[in-house]
């Protein structure tokens, strides 16, 4: 940074001199401009005086030659008066010129013939205007008259072309000082465009270099950051990912061990140990969503979905929990015209809410929380906005920590961990995914007075869908399923579940093994892990699809992944599978998949410790 | 172009001659007293060269100073009064000769030339010697003689005392407008140094002339004309000018003297004008009338010594009598040259000159 200012500073100085280059050579050409006016108004001046005296003196050589054949006569009288007129014009002139001041703006050679020694014209016109003044006086004899008047008329033709010559030399420096404004204007261009080329040479040039070489680091910078979030992303993407494995292990075999006959303590720990899993799977996946996030791989998926439902679900979930704290959670939806069913995302939508209403639950210590459901602005078309608004008796934020809750790992303070948990990611899931919805959320909070994050987002109104409830029964499959999975624990989870359903559970460790056993166990369905060893799931797939010899080829083929992204469904899809199960495989969510593929199995009644 | 362009719009407006300055490329500019350089010169230059000879002329020599002072004269060659020459070469009007030119010329006359270095000292870079005479008295002897004594004749007194100027004053006296010149003659004439410059000196000679101003006719250059129209019996002239009538015109009645007292040995000197645009044509020119043949021609013509020796084949053609009237052997050591005068003396002359005409 302080590399860049002295820069700045630099280039600021040098841009400085350079413009000031400019700027003199401008005001040196202005000023080129005024001194050349002047010297031809001078020039021209010099040369009208001149021109004056010519005049006066060729009128007085002809009126002195009138003057001295006839000096009585009446063309003598008249000519009298022609010398009295154009001596006092001579006279004038003379003066104006003799003065210092403009003798000293004539040219060289101008001034040269003025001061000289020898026939010096104005102390020659001097006599000439003596003699004039003889010539013209009444009281004169004519005889004197006629002599001044002939000796004045030779010198006055001897002055002329000394004074001619005088006015020529003012013609030539004219042109001359012309000439010269040139050269000075083009040396004036030329300082001008000197200027210009140092100023791009000195300055535009380096600052070109500098904001391109500046600009390139930047890039560069950038390019280094955006590796570095994406190998953070990476990293966590695949550290969330080899941790979720081994604990869906712990939570798939707590979940089979909730099954057994179990005492009163061993009930208590089991359920402390899936609380315990779960609240790891949570952080997991909300560290796995902000990579996604950050990465930018949010895919929401949206569809037409009942959001009163929806909200009703949330706060259902957290019910339990609030009831054991004397919390009382309820839902209002406002009367809309619309009605509730939209379309939007609801899985991200889903995250929203159970953050906000986790969080509500979390600290509110009694009194109630509000889920508040309302159209903003118009219910109907296409640019309707929703409210929905999280209103609890909580313990409340101060305002100092509202800027900076929906910041990743900031709590309101730093004792809220050990006090309550959790990891400081939620409200920033909550924050960027309503974003990624079009939305915003806020919150308004006193200290101990409880806070209301309010979400507002726009959605689609979407017609109403007939939902078909879930079934919970419980079933009896009586099929051989096929499980391809190089996890042991995986195994273990998979075949207690399917031994559950009433299922016959084979194992193939890898790609290869699966293919041989799909060929050779004649399996009703195979579960296939899609990253395995050897051989992974999706070649296996196709090769098993591609031996229609064996009747494995037709069966269903669920594919098991950690990863739950579009791309990958559609991959499994092209490859040949026939459903794809998100990992941790829960009873349920396995349960439902089998329902798909075999519909009208016999149902059979269960145990309600299953539901 | 566009300054000459203009030059001659001046002069048709002011109705100025400048004709040598809008010749033509084929043509020698030559600029001379009036009635010096005979036509045959003329003719002969455009014969042997194939390029005319003009020639322009003045009548009195402060015309063609101010003249050649003025510059852009177009003249290739001038001729001016030895003692003007360093006044011109002061402002720069003139351009000195080439030591090379000059040395092709013929030598001149040892005793005229000494005079001339000494009087003139940097006549031998400028000046190329010319013409030479005197300045003495134009006489109508019959006139003359009627009344005034025979003797006078040999003296300046027939001009200078007033009792006899006022004597010639009916039958007229005219006067060579030469200030320095007959300033010269009327200080030496006084028995003073003729070159001074003296106030005193310059008082006693223009009380001099005032005394006898009333009784003189007219102060110019055409002192000839007026006493061949008997406008005047008594001129104060050069010897070329006098001598015509009598030796041209048969007029043995007009006479020149060389008076007693001395008088002014002039000298006319060939020049270069500063402006020459050809040289070469200023050299052809000058080698040309430094021939002796063209020399003794134009002396012949204009009845002025050459600066070749009268030794010389080409000068046996001039009428010795002439010339030994011209500058009488007696009187040789009383003639004298002129030193050149400053432009603020000329000055001071000048203005002496003009008022004294006016009486003043």
């Amino acid at each position: 940074m302080s590399k860049l200012r002295i820069t700045r500073r630099y280039l600021r100085w040098r841009s400085g001199i350079a413009l000031s280059i400019v700027l003199a050579a401008a005001v040196t050409a202005m000023w080129v401009a005024l001194i050349g006016r002047d010297t031809v108004a001078t020039r021209n001046q010099n040369t009208a005086s001149v021109d004056t005296l010519l005049l006066s003196l060729s009128e007085m050589s002809m009126a002195f030659q009138e003057l001295r054949i006839s000096p009585a006569s009446q063309r003598g009288k008249n000519s009298s008066a022609h010398v009295r007129r154009a001596a006092r014009a001579a006279e004038d002139a003379a003066e104006r010129i003799s003065q210092e001041r403009t003798l000293k703006t004539f040219s060289p050679e101008g001034q040269s013939i003025l001061r000289r020694d020898a026939m010096n014209p104005l102390l020659e016109l001097e006599d000439v205007l003596f003699l004039a003044d003889v010539a013209v006086d009444p009281r004169q004899n004519m005889t004197d008259v006629a002599r001044a008047a002939g000796m004045a008329g030779d010198l006055s033709m001897r002055l002329l072309p000394i004074f001619n010559r005088i006015k020529q030399a003012e013609r030539a420096a004219a042109q001359e000082a012309a000439d010269t404004q040139v050269t000075y204007g083009i040396f004036a261009l030329v300082i001008t465009m000197l200027g210009v080329g140092l100023a791009a040479r000195f300055v535009l040039l380096p600052m070109e270099r500098f904001v391109i070489r500046a600009q390139s680091e930047i890039e560069h910078n950038q390019r280094k950051a955006e590796a570095a979030s994406e190998a953070k992303s990476m990293f966590l993407a695949t550290m969330s990912h080899e941790i979720r494995t081994p604990l869906n292990g712990v939570l798939g075999l707590a979940d089979v061990l909730n099954d057994t006959q179990l005492d009163k303590e061993q009930g208590r720990m089991l359920a402390m140990i899936q609380s315990s899993g779960q609240a790891l799977l949570q952080l997991i996946n909300d560290v796995l969503d902000l990579a996604k996030i950050e990465a930018g791989k949010v895919e929401l998926s949206y569809e037409a979905f009942d959001v009163q439902a929806l909200c009703q679900e949330t706060a259902e979930l957290f019910s339990g929990q609030a009831a054991q704290k004397g919390v009382t959670l309820t839902v209002h939806a406002a009367p809309t015209e619309a009605g509730w069913f939209v379309h939007s995302a609801p899985q991200a939508l889903r995250q929203v809410l159970a953050n906000l209403v986790g969080n509500a639950v979390k600290f509110t210590e009694q009194g109630t929380i509000e889920l508040h459901l309302e159209d903003v602005a118009p219910s109907h078309g296409e640019e309707r906005r929703l409210r929905i608004a999280v209103k609890d008796d909580g313990i409340g934020i101060a305002p100092n920590a509202l800027e900076r809750i929906f910041d990743q790992f900031e709590q309101a303070d730093s004792s809220t961990t050990t006090q309550f948990g959790g990891t400081g990611l939620g409200l920033s899931i909550v924050q960027r995914m309503s974003e990624a919805l079009g939305g915003h959320v806020r919150v308004e909070s006193a200290l101990n007075e409880g806070s209301e994050f309010i979400l507002e987002l726009p959605v689609g109104t979407a017609q109403q869908e007939v939902v078909v409830a879930p079934r919970h029964e419980a079933v009896n499959f009586g099929k051989r399923v096929l499980v391809a999975d190089d996890n042991r624990v995986n195994q273990v989870v998979a075949r207690k579940i399917l031994e559950n359903l009433g299922c016959e559970v084979s194992f193939a460790a890898n790609g290869l093994e699966a293919v041989d056993r799909a060929a050779n166990w004649n399996p009703d369905l195979i579960l296939m892990d899609v990253r395995m060893p050897m051989m992974d799931g999706l070649q296996a797939t196709r090769a098993i699809r591609a031996d229609t010899r064996h009747k494995a080829a037709l069966v269903p083929i669920v594919g098991l992944s950690a990863n739950a992204q579009a791309e990958h469904r559609e991959e499994a899809s092209d490859a040949g599978m026939s459903g794809y199960v998100e990992k941790p495989v829960t009873r349920n969510a396995l349960k439902t998949e089998l329902l798909r593929h075999w519909p009208t199995v016999p149902q059979e009644q269960e145990n309600g410790a299953w539901a | 172009m566009g300054l000459k362009g203009f030059g001659f719009v001046a002069t048709a407006v002011l109705g100025l001659s400048l004709a040598p300055a809008q010749a033509g490329e084929d043509a020698v500019w030559f600029y001379a007293w009036n009635n010096t350089i005979p036509q045959e010169v003329v003719q002969n230059f455009g014969e042997r060269h194939g390029i005319n000879v003009v020639v322009d002329t003045f009548m009195v020599a402060d015309e063609a100073e101010a003249r050649l002072a003025a510059g852009q004269t177009g003249y290739d060659l001038a001729v001016v009064p030895v003692e003007v020459m360093p006044r011109l070469v002061s402002i720069d009007a003139l351009h000195p000769f080439d030591p090379q030119e000059r040395a092709k010329l013929h030598g001149s006359h040892p005793q005229l030339m000494e005079k001339l270095s000494e009087a003139v000292p940097m006549a031998s870079e400028y000046a190329v010697p010319f013409l030479w005479g005197t300045t003495g008295l134009m006489v109508d002897i019959d006139d003359v003689l009627e009344r005034v004594p025979e003797e006078t004749l040999n003296s300046w007194d027939l001009v200078f005392d007033p009792q006899y100027a006022a004597a010639l004053s009916d039958c007229g006296i005219t006067i060579a407008d030469a200030v320095q010149e007959v300033v010269a003659i009327a200080l030496n004439y006084l028995g003073r140094n003729p070159n001074s410059m003296a106030e005193e000196d310059l008082d006693a000679a223009f009380a001099l002339l005032a005394q006898i101003m009333p009784y003189v006719n007219r102060v110019d250059g055409s002192q000839q004309e007026q006493i061949l129209q008997n406008e005047a019996c008594v001129a104060l002239t050069w010897s070329s000018d006098a001598l015509a009538p009598q030796s041209q015109l048969g007029r043995d009645e007009v006479r020149y003297f060389v008076p007693e007292e001395g008088t002014v040995l002039w000298a006319d000197v060939l020049v270069l004008p500063n402006d020459t645009e050809h040289l070469a044509h200023s050299h052809q020119l000058l080698r040309y009338m430094n021939e002796p043949e063209v020399l003794a021609k134009v002396s012949q013509f204009s009845l002025a010594l050459t600066d070749i020796p009268m030794s010389h084949v080409a000068m046996q053609t001039i009428d010795r009598e002439i010339l030994e009237q011209v500058a009488p052997k007696d009187r040789r050591d009383k003639l004298f040259m002129l030193t050149p005068r400053t432009g603020a003396e000329k000055r001071v002359l000048d203005r002496r000159w003009r008022r004294m005409q006016l009486g003043m």
